[in-house]
């Protein structure tokens, strides 16, 4: 019986490594110059999803029939340890999506590792192919003169969305500033509805963003300018910044949670399954918008009996009572990349071509109205939208695409890892603790550091 | 282990651990009450209908028997020669074993990267397995070498005395003693190697070489996450490993390990 | 035969201590040196290759991309040293491993003498105390949030019990964060101690035990006096394996409260991974080295005082 156990546990190791051994050799492509002369190019990325991105690919494939593409979703907190090895081998991605900004996937970190796509948008846009993107899309991937990665959707954000059912149900309209708010949340916290949701805590800069939109309040573009190094944190514009949003928890409209939840899933949850009347998020909440996309939504949120809402935008209230409405940030969300070490760079180049430079390509983008377009005059398949109020919400995407084309102060372009980290010990130095605001922004002054070239933009 | 002596006996251990269970109980309801909100059944069924499904569960099959296999033979070889052989200066090669615990897997993947793709072994199973188990082994030998340690070197006399050389007193004395300890170490290989996500996402590139951990990859994205179906995958990827702690138990049972000496 | 003759004469009982027969010679033990080979080649090859990778990268300053590098020599460990957030994760890590390892043992004993007992659905109870093993702590992260948020479960309970006072958003709160990851990972471990005691006890002699009852002895000086001794070789072999799991520590803390808030739940892997994400390669393996420093050093000394009173008491 002893003989028997050791016995069979060898035949099993041996079987598993033929089999191990079988499968690896049938399966593995290694980027398949196969018989046929198809050629198989990786694209390893944070977006789109995996659904939406099954449908460009069969779209791309259908119109390129000697391409094939191998989607491969990497979130954004594994581009380091996986993004950073692929790119300097061989065996990498050889289109990956980057950012305009942020700590971990803004184009500026990728500069030494990607190819410039200016010869590519030239030949397939002519010479003026950074006036056909929009909103200074072109600008904001380029690093030294070198065109980091091609446009595929804008964002524009800090916009409060809100339930309008919500606020329909209880008489109520779109606050516009701190005591409006107030009143707002206290009509909805007597009748158990959240006010406010927002997520701060995790990776996601959310708590920035409320920061940022009261800094704004308080004096425009001062936290711009702060992220590029013109002017320092230490300033009673950040002080106030922090007094605000001590007073938001205070009265109940920031929770006390706040630090604890992520704003995905909880955040997003809990707005979707109608708990909470107002969220912060940007152009890309407008994925939402379409029926069976908010039904989904909510079944994520645990509901069982999904209800059609209407959710729009409200531009953002002036919390610090100094009078100004903050503005729109506006920005290229992600565009697509060569990585320089690509075996098939002429074939990655069709990708990115087709994807971020035509029509066709741009309308993945757009249609699922997970950002807006980059390409001027492309818009979403209005149509085929499935709105859950058409009317209503077709006149709000619109706002936003041209929200996108006159914003003026960006959003993450210039926020590089460190920055990013000063703005969140910021926040939730303001959250947790009794801290002096004093010193919160001293501590933020310390360890934010501008980017190359920010001073001068 | 505690003579039940008495009812009274009886009802208070049962007490005691029913209990103690609960705080560990409580999140496994949360997570199993989520997995069937909002779609209900939906969710499994969404679960069941990514692409390639199956694969994941064969793939990870396949890199968890590699795994415990090269950990099981070298770590009972280990074991078997730091507790009952001749070693000079054998803490020193003890604790340079030991010392590969204590590296986080991030660390391992940029070095490794272009060594296994200029080895050619960049999107095989081997690129997992190979450190996959070289993150296990010291781990599993640290433990066996301790219940090893415990086995009386009588036995070990006795064979020798009855003309067992090494080969033979390790397979016939160590191996089958070891049992309760093998099989522990071997589910929490299994488990180990079953939930290793970092590796095999910097490891692995095609759609049909992908493993479960890699499940969740398709209800989240920049935008969304669903909870939903990502517990549900969570409790299908889980019972492979539940069936296999429960199948192991029998080799936990005392006195087999008495019984089985010839 | 001669194995059952041996074997009943080393379960004689000096005292309620197990005595060896007689002294073992292994002077006459065979070399054990191609034996730990394979093992040795695996885990040293493997891992030392990437460990001598991160010395290298130690000294540069690099944003672990671009082929810029430049050779700082010892710089990045200087600045380590003097970086307090550094030393911050590290008390962290000291209180996290004490309490762990503490709660961890006596569960795992606890649990596992009581259910190589006689209980009823003993399966049951063994599969729910690991089942949190079992389940990844990515995927597990969120039920934990929801559990310890303001409305969660954990909250819940405290107030049924009367116990009111004590509910508050357990991850937000800088005093809580760290006892929150702290539960959490006791939690999702107890289980490996559970098995391995389970394991350990299952080497208990059974006459042993007979002849315990049969001179009196009740339930817990069977515990301390019997089982005690024979599994403290795995109470010292998870003590280095929670002092490396706590050095290693990343998923929970980074998962749950990214190491905050404010830092109060810092470990030095959230540490390791932030500089790394953030482009400073060099700061990044710097800390690793330390880490693995540390680590090989408290193994070592756990180790160090087992083997010397093991050595004493088996005559070697």
């Amino acid at each position: 019986m002893v003989s028997r156990v050791s016995r069979s546990l060898a035949l099993a190791s041996v079987f598993a490594l033929a089999v191990g051994l079988g499968a690896c050799g049938s399966g593995s492509s290694d980027e398949g110059n196969g018989d046929d002369g198809v050629v198989t190019i990786n694209y390893w990325g944070f977006a789109p999803k995996s659904t939406t991105a099954d449908k460009y690919k069969e779209a791309f494939e259908a119109s390129h029939p000697n391409i094939k593409v191998n989607f491969r979703v990497v979130e954004i907190t594994d581009y380091p340890a996986t993004l950073r090895p692929g790119l300097q081998s061989d065996d990498g991605p050889d289109v990956l999506p980057l950012a305009a900004g942020g700590a971990i996937a803004g184009a500026f970190l990728f500069e030494d590792a990607v190819e410039d796509l200016t010869p590519l948008a030239k030949a397939t846009l002519g010479d003026d192919f950074a006036d056909q993107f929009g909103g200074g899309y072109i600008e904001q991937l380029t690093v030294n003169g070198k065109l980091l990665a091609s446009p595929f959707v804008g964002v524009t954000a800090q916009y409060f969305w809100y339930n309008k059912d919500l606020f329909d149900k209880y008489s109520l309209v779109p606050p516009t500033n701190y005591d409006e708010m107030k009143k707002v949340c206290d009509t909805f916290a007597a009748n158990d509805v959240q006010c406010f949701v927002g997520g701060f805590g995790g990776d996601l800069p959310f708590g920035g963003e409320l920061a940022r939109t009261i800094a704004n309040s308080i004096e425009p573009g001062y936290w711009e300018d702060a992220i590029k190094g013109k002017v320092s944190w230490e300033s009673p514009v950040i002080t106030e910044t922090v007094d605000v949003l001590r007073k938001m928890q205070a009265d109940g409209i920031i929770a006390e949670d706040a630090i604890a939840i992520q704003q995905y899933p909880e955040a997003n949850n809990i707005f979707q399954s109608q708990q909470a009347a107002m969220i912060q998020m940007g152009s890309w909440y407008a994925q939402y918008d379409p029926k069976d996309v908010s039904a989904e939504a909510q079944e994520a949120a645990g509901v069982t009996d999904p209800q059609v809402f209407t959710q729009l935008t409200m531009p953002a209230p002036d919390l610090s009572g100094h009078g100004n409405i903050p503005t729109t940030l506006g920005e290229v969300d992600w565009g697509v990349a060569i990585s320089k070490r690509s075996q098939h760079k002429a074939e990655a180049e069709e990708f990115v071509k087709w994807l971020t430079m035509t029509e066709e390509g741009q309308q993945f983008g757009c249609s699922v109205l997970e950002g807006v377009p980059t390409l001027k005059n492309v818009e979403p398949d209005w149509p085929n939208l499935n709105l859950s109020n058409p009317e209503l919400q077709e006149a709000n995407i619109r706002q936003i695409i041209e929200d996108s084309l006159t914003t003026t102060e960006t959003r993450n372009r210039w926020i590089g890892p460190e920055t990013a980290e000063a703005i969140l010990q910021l926040v939730q130095g303001a959250l947790t603790t009794n801290t002096p605001a004093a010193d919160l922004a001293a501590a933020a002054q310390s360890a934010a550091k501008p980017l190359d070239g920010a001073a001068d933009s | 282990m505690f003579e039940i002596r008495s009812r009274i006996s009886r009802v208070i251990l049962q007490v005691m651990i029913t209990v103690l269970v609960l705080p560990f109980v409580v999140p496994l309801v949360v997570m199993v009450q989520v997995s069937f909100s909002g779609a209900g059944w939906g969710n499994y069924k969404a679960v069941t209908e990514v692409p390639f499904f199956l694969y994941f569960f064969r793939n990870s099959g396949l890199i968890a028997l590699g795994v415990i296999a090269i950990s099981y033979a070298l770590t009972m070889m280990g074991a078997y020669g730091f507790s009952k052989l001749r070693i000079r200066g054998r803490e020193f090669f003890f604790w340079m074993i030991m010392g590969a615990l204590t590296l986080p897997e991030v660390v391992l993947i940029a070095p490794l990267f272009p060594t296994f793709s200029k080895l050619g072994l960049y999107d095989t199973f081997w690129a997992v397995i190979i450190p996959v188990s070289a993150l296990q082994v010291p781990f599993t030998l640290l433990l066996t070498r301790t219940f090893v340690d415990g086995i009386p070197n009588d036995l070990l006399e006795a064979a020798r005395i009855d003309g067992c050389g090494s080969i033979r007193t390790f397979w016939n004395v160590i191996i089958p003693l070891s049992r309760p300890m093998a099989a522990a170490i071997i589910v929490l290989v299994f488990i180990n190697a079953w939930n290793a996500y970092l590796l095999p996402l910097a490891f692995l590139q095609n759609a049909e070489h992908e493993v479960v951990t890699q499940l969740p990859q398709y209800f989240r994205s920049q935008y969304s996450d669903d909870q939903t179906k990502q517990l549900a995958g969570a409790v299908l990827t889980a019972l492979p490993e539940v069936i296999a702690y429960i199948g192991l138990q029998k080799f936990f049972e005392r006195g087999m390990a008495a019984g089985a000496i010839k | 035969m001669n194995a059952q003759r041996h074997q009943s004469r080393s379960s004689e009982l000096v005292g309620l201590a197990k005595v060896p027969a007689r002294p073992s010679r292994v002077q006459l033990a065979p070399h054990g040196y191609l034996w730990i080979f394979p093992a040795f080649a695996l885990c040293v090859g493997v891992i030392y290759y990437c460990v001598g990778y991160s010395v290298y990268i130690s000294t540069l300053s690099w944003d672990g991309l671009s082929s810029y590098q430049q050779d700082v020599g010892l710089e990045n460990y200087q600045k380590l040293f003097a970086d307090p957030l550094f030393w911050s994760s590290l008390w962290h890590t000291v209180v996290f491993f004490v309490v762990v390892f503490t709660l961890q043992t006596l569960l795992g004993i606890v649990f596992a003498a009581i259910l190589h007992s006689k209980v009823k659905l003993a399966v049951i109870y063994k599969v729910l105390i690991f089942l949190p093993v079992v389940i990844a702590p990515a995927i597990m992260a969120p039920v934990h949030r929801n559990v310890l948020s303001k409305d969660g479960a954990l909250n819940s309970i405290l107030s049924s019990l009367g116990l009111g006072d004590f509910t508050r958003s357990w991850l937000a709160d800088t005093s809580t964060s760290l006892w929150a990851i702290i539960g959490v990972q006791i939690w999702s471990s107890a289980g490996v101690a559970f098995i391995l005691f389970f394991a350990a006890m299952s080497q208990v002699d059974l006459e042993t035990l007979e002849a315990a009852r049969i001179d009196g002895a009740g339930n817990v000086r069977t515990l301390l006096y019997i089982v005690m001794p024979e599994v403290k070789g795995t109470v010292i072999a998870l003590a280095v394996l929670n002092a490396m799991a706590a050095l290693r520590l990343f998923d929970f803390p980074y998962l749950l409260t990214r190491g905050g808030p404010v830092y109060s739940s810092e470990f030095p892997g959230v540490f390791i991974y932030r500089e790394y994400a953030a482009a400073h390669a060099g700061y990044s393996s710097a800390a690793s080295v330390v880490l693995l420093v540390i680590a090989l050093g408290a193994s070592v000394l756990m180790t160090m005082r087992h083997r010397r009173s093991l050595r004493a008491e088996q005559g070697r």
